[in-house]
């Protein structure tokens, strides 16, 4: 299946998401903290919501969803939620830089030409 | 670079990307912890995902369901009230499609068995709902369409885990028909009321036993019975037969024969006292005797049981002699004497008129929501069915659905890719484009220099080759220019042989240019504006350098035309403006052509001066002085 025309850090951050979400349910199933059909029934839900999910509060929204169901992924739900609003901050923080600079260098053009 | 927006979504864009989920072979998974951990350490989640999601167990044993499946399409119930195998046709036919579609789901689940009519549902919905499938099974065999079916989508490990979850929903055994109670609920309280209307005295029935009644006892007379002795006697038969046991067990008592004496005696005594043979002492002991006898309670129950006898005797033997057609009357007269008291004795007890009308309201009302929820029971129980025998396709459905939710944006990447694509393209083409138009404007700028020196041809003279003008050409160049302006010039243009270019130099891409903007008429126009006066003037110069004079026609014809005064005018004013020059040129031969031109004599004898010799001496003027400039360039 290919995947549609999403931001590349949005998919990249989906990827991570599920590969975090497999492993910690591979290592519940393992562990015997979790029924078979239990990892069964969350892996069909991960499978056919991922396709579903276009930002990265859609992420957070069904992680939050899973993770009120399985306990296990409650950190995870955390430590993601942490991570995106960092990043959401460090973007914001990179454009407001831009914007500065552009604005240097508009006063600087605007002193050249008026000299 | 301006947003590229993609067009809509039309069906056939629909198709074009609905193709591509036909070109994508599923990989099966093992189901496992320990394979999917395997997968996982290789980076590959979703295969890992996908092998916990197909476990081999499914849902919910085989029996349960078939069990429910009887509980929820069958309406009978057993005398314990346990729903059985249902007798009605469509029940049936549901039931036993419904089992044979929950059985072909579970062999698929757990052994990977795809039987024909499951892979029937999914094609048939296939080949309804998806273009794409449409598309791609265009020139396929049956056999390789069903391969196709079975590779993309049945066998999709996505398919398997969702027909895993929706057999599970539908079906569950613990589930029910929702309309089940209602039906039994109206049920119940309909019967009620309905039972409570059956203790109910209508009018007429009351008045049709009355009728009776009086039937039978008009049969009753004309049987020629007395009626009055029958009632009397009937009465007593009536009356006395509940108490004809009581009567004949208090006879065949230890006391009768006591009893019986006490009457011997008692009518012996009796006897004697009427006869009046006793003494008077005697008398008043029998008396007193008997008084004392007659007041005995067991004495007097005995009378009153003999007395019950004998009269119950008498009314059976009276009825008992009754001919049959009186019997048979009479009992006519007490079976509808009978009803009648019964009915009379309901109706003492019956509810008003209003009351009646309100149950018999209700009882309506009942009926219809009874026979609504049936019809409610039996959509549901249709709709129920349909699920269970159609997970496959609404599995195939639901897929389907999720991959055209990404076409959006799928279309979009493509569209956007597409006309990025195409931008480039012309922007590709338009450079390549101006090079070659670069190109040809520089072959025709060559070959309009070239067209200068037609009228010329090439001669060498001790091994030096000059260009010498043809005159006559060159004169017919003017000519024509003269008498048909631009138009004479493409004509000019037009009958030269390709050969002939060839031969004074022209490459083939000059030709071709030449021709190819001759043959347009905007081109064409826009090169003679540009050409024609600087060919035409080039050839007089040639023609009168060459030697060449123009005769008094010619003269006229160039003075009378409107391109040939232009000439002169624009001629005139270069004259103006080399007279500045003049000085410089003056002695050097330029301005002796002048003066042959305009009449003048060595001897410095004046001639008459016309304007068209003054007009032609300007124009000798003018190339004179061009060619003396272009020989020190």
């Amino acid at each position: 299946m290919a995947h549609t025309q999403l931001d590349h850090d949005f998919l990249s951050s989906k990827h991570s998401l599920i590969h975090k979400i497999t492993g910690e349910l591979l290592d519940e199933l393992q562990a015997g903290k979790l029924s078979q059909s239990a990892g069964q029934q969350l892996a069909i839900e991960v499978l056919e919501g991922k396709d579903g999910l276009r930002s990265n509060e859609e992420l957070i929204t069904f992680l939050k969803k899973i993770s009120s169901e399985y306990p296990f992924l409650r950190k995870l739900h955390k430590d993601f939620q942490s991570s995106i609003l960092q990043s959401n901050t460090a973007k914001e923080l990179k454009k407001e830089d831009i914007a500065k600079l552009e604005q240097i260098q508009d006063q600087l053009v605007k002193l050249s030409g008026s000299a | 670079m301006t947003e590229i927006k993609p067009p809509p979504i039309t069906r056939e864009v629909a198709r074009d990307l609905g193709r591509a989920r036909f070109g994508e072979v599923p990989v099966t998974p093992d189901a496992s912890v320990d394979k999917a951990r395997q997968l996982f350490n290789e980076s590959k989640a979703e295969q890992a995902l996908l092998e916990l999601a197909s476990p081999s167990l499914v849902p919910h044993d085989e029996k349960d369901v078939k069990n429910s499946l009887v509980k929820r399409y069958s309406s009978e119930r057993n005398g314990d009230g346990k729903k059985v195998e249902p007798s009605d046709a469509q029940e049936r036919r549901r039931l036993r499609e419904a089992k044979g579609k929950a059985e072909q789901y579970r062999d698929f689940l757990e052994n990977g068995k795809i039987s024909p009519d499951m892979r029937k549902e999914v094609k048939g919905f296939l080949e309804r709902a998806s273009a794409g499938f449409q598309d791609a099974i265009v020139g396929k065999t049956p056999t390789e369409i069903d391969a196709m079916v079975d590779s993309y989508v049945i066998n999709d490990p996505v398919f398997r885990s969702k027909l895993i979850r929706i057999y599970g929903e539908r079906a569950d055994p613990k589930k029910s028909m929702n309309g089940e109670k209602e039906v039994h609920d109206l049920e119940l309280s309909l019967a009620k009321l309905e039972a409570k209307l059956k203790g109910e005295v209508s009018d007429v029935e009351l008045q049709n036993a009355q009728t009776a009644v009086a039937t039978a006892e008009a049969n009753l007379t004309a049987s020629g019975a007395n009626v009055t002795e029958i009632a009397g006697y009937q009465t007593d038969f009536e009356n006395l037969a509940p108490h004809m046991n009581a009567a004949r067990s208090a006879l065949a008592s230890k006391g009768k024969i006591d009893f019986e004496i006490i009457d011997a005696q008692v009518v012996n005594l009796q006897s004697q006292i009427d006869s009046g043979t006793l003494s008077a002492a005697d008398y008043k002991t029998t008396f007193s005797m008997i008084n004392t006898l007659k007041t005995k309670s067991e004495y007097a129950e005995y009378k009153a049981a003999q007395s019950t006898v004998d009269r119950y005797e008498s009314a059976k033997a009276y009825m008992d002699a009754l001919n049959p057609t009186q019997k048979t009357a009479i009992n006519e007269v007490t079976s509808t004497q009978a009803k009648l008291k019964e009915l009379k004795d309901k109706a003492s007890g019956s509810m008003s008129a209003s009351e009646r009308a309100d149950v018999d309201a209700q009882i309506m009302s009942l009926k219809i929501e009874l026979a609504d929820a049936k019809d409610a029971l039996q959509a549901e129980m249709v709709g129920d069915y349909r699920d269970v025998t159609h997970m496959a396709q609404d599995v195939t459905q639901e897929m389907l659905n999720e991959e055209m939710k990404q076409l959006p944006e799928l279309y979009k990447k493509a569209a956007v890719e597409e006309s990025a694509k195409q931008q480039e393209e012309v922007v590709k083409q338009q450079e390549l484009g101006d090079e070659l138009n670069k190109y040809k404007e520089l072959e025709l700028n060559s070959a309009s220099e070239k067209l200068l020196r037609l009228w010329k041809t090439e001669r060498t003279r001790r091994g030096m080759v000059t260009l010498v003008t043809n005159r006559a050409l060159a004169g017919d160049v003017v000519n024509g220019w003269v008498q048909h302006g631009n138009e004479g010039i493409r004509d000019y243009i037009d009958t030269i042989p390709d050969a002939d270019l060839t031969h004074s130099g022209f490459t083939p891409g000059e030709i071709s240019v030449l021709r190819g903007t001759m043959v347009d008429p905007d081109r064409s126009r826009v090169f003679l504006d540009k050409n024609a006066d600087v060919i035409a003037t080039h050839a007089l110069a040639d023609y009168f350098v060459a030697g060449g004079r123009f005769g008094k026609a010619e003269v006229q014809a160039m003075a009378g035309s409107e391109k040939g005064r232009s000439l002169l005018k624009l001629a005139m004013k270069d004259v103006e403006e080399q007279r500045t020059s003049k000085n410089e040129l003056a002695g050097k031969g330029v301005l002796r052509g002048v003066d042959n031109i305009i009449g003048g004599r060595p001897s410095g004898e004046k001639r008459r001066f016309g304007a068209a010799r003054i007009g032609l001496a300007a124009l000798l003027l003018i190339f004179g002085a061009a060619a003396f400039k272009g020989s020190k360039g």
